[in-house]
């Protein structure tokens, strides 16, 4: 049992960080992660996070995977999405 | 003999009972109202599609139940089953959306666990109250809490050795107060520094007090100077505290001809227990 308590957490310490189950807490991972919600001409659209989803999001999870299908489909004039994480780097997802 | 047969001080792990208790209330909270949001439309992240949606009905069941079990855990009423109840209460929260996810929410789901197993209501408790106190209680489930509480102060220390971290820029951003960027480098390094000892210097006899006092110095610094989240920072001082007692009256063992052997399990009263294989 303790050399899974080792394990598990020193599996997530060698993968890409932050990682879960890995007690990677205030590491500094996330600290430059942002997510931006642009129009058709680049500029970005003020968006209130608290109506779209519960911030601040976990950095563990892969934003690009819902969020930006989320933002777009609950900001009507959004073009694209702009994801930065430290793990995943930076993703332009365009709007359905 | 073996580990299992081991029988130390019940206060140690009432104590925890009850850290953990509260610790459970604030994580359970957190947890609700992130799913609470989802429930309500704001962004989802299941943990597989195949589960269903969080509703509104579920997370006040949820809530209603994990409520319960808190408080019922902090009075020492069914003091296992309560850890239970609690412990499935918080892995069915977390398997209905990935944003629950939260390092002491697994810390404490994890401590939860252990309670689940060990008599932690034998003492300070509704339940001795009503069926009798038992004074000594199987260490082995301690155990596993205190190693619990080491592998995460250890992986905590160790994940801030990077670049970002140790050049004090993180610091500077969660803390409230102001002060030169060189002071945060110094204390990036203080709190690796602190977070890597606390993972090994409770288990020694020689620093364990000083460790003490090093963590709780650490808990209550995160506590009182960052900006914002103290009640989750309390809650997490709460669980990684819990298991401090433990330490100091850690048993220890030397090794006969016959296995195994505890020399003295210290208490706070001076009461040792002896046992032989």
């Amino acid at each position: 049992m303790i050399l899974l308590q080792i394990l598990v957490p020193t599996i997530a310490f060698f993968s890409t960080p932050p990682a879960r189950f890995g007690f990677q807490m205030v590491a500094g991972y996330e600290i430059r992660d942002s997510v931006v919600v642009r129009d058709s001409e680049g500029s970005e659209i003020p968006v209130d996070e608290l109506d779209l989803w519960h911030a601040p999001l976990r950095p563990e999870l892969n934003w690009a995977e819902r969020l930006p299908t989320h933002a777009c489909s609950h900001v009507a004039v959004a073009h694209d999405v702009v994801v930065l994480q430290y793990a995943t780097g930076r993703q332009v997802v365009l709007c359905p | 003999m073996s580990l299992t047969s081991v029988q130390v001080d019940a206060r140690p792990v009432a104590l925890a009972r009850i850290c953990v208790g509260i610790g459970y209330a604030v994580c359970l909270l957190e947890a609700l109202a992130v799913l609470s949001d989802v429930a309500a439309g704001q962004l989802s992240y299941p943990v597989l599609e195949a589960l269903p949606s969080p509703s509104t009905q579920l997370v006040t069941v949820l809530g209603m139940v994990g409520v319960l079990a808190s408080v019922l855990l902090i009075l020492g009423v069914l003091s296992r089953l309560s850890a239970f109840v609690g412990l499935f209460v918080l892995i069915v929260a977390q398997l209905l959306d990935q944003q629950t996810y939260s390092n002491h929410l697994v810390l404490c789901t994890l401590l939860l666990a252990y309670l689940a197993v060990v008599q932690s209501g034998s003492r300070w408790s509704v339940d001795a109250r009503l069926r009798g106190r038992r004074d000594e209680v199987p260490w082995w489930p301690q155990l596993l809490m205190m190693s619990q509480v080491s592998v995460c102060y250890l992986f905590a220390g160790l994940s801030k050795v990077n670049p970002i971290f140790l050049s004090g820029e993180v610091l500077s951003e969660v803390l409230w107060v102001e002060a030169p960027n060189s002071w945060f480098r110094a204390l990036a390094i203080v709190t690796i520094s602190s977070e890597v000892f606390l993972a090994v210097g409770l288990w020694l006899r020689l620093t364990r007090h000083v460790a003490v006092l090093v963590g709780l110095g650490l808990h209550g610094g995160i506590v009182a100077l960052f900006d914002g989240g103290w009640v989750t920072f309390t809650a997490f001082a709460l669980l990684c505290i819990s298991a401090y007692w433990m330490f100091l009256v850690r048993p220890r063992f030397t090794r006969t001809a016959s296995g195994l052997e505890v020399v003295d399990s210290e208490l706070p009263t001076g009461l040792v227990t002896t046992e032989r294989a």
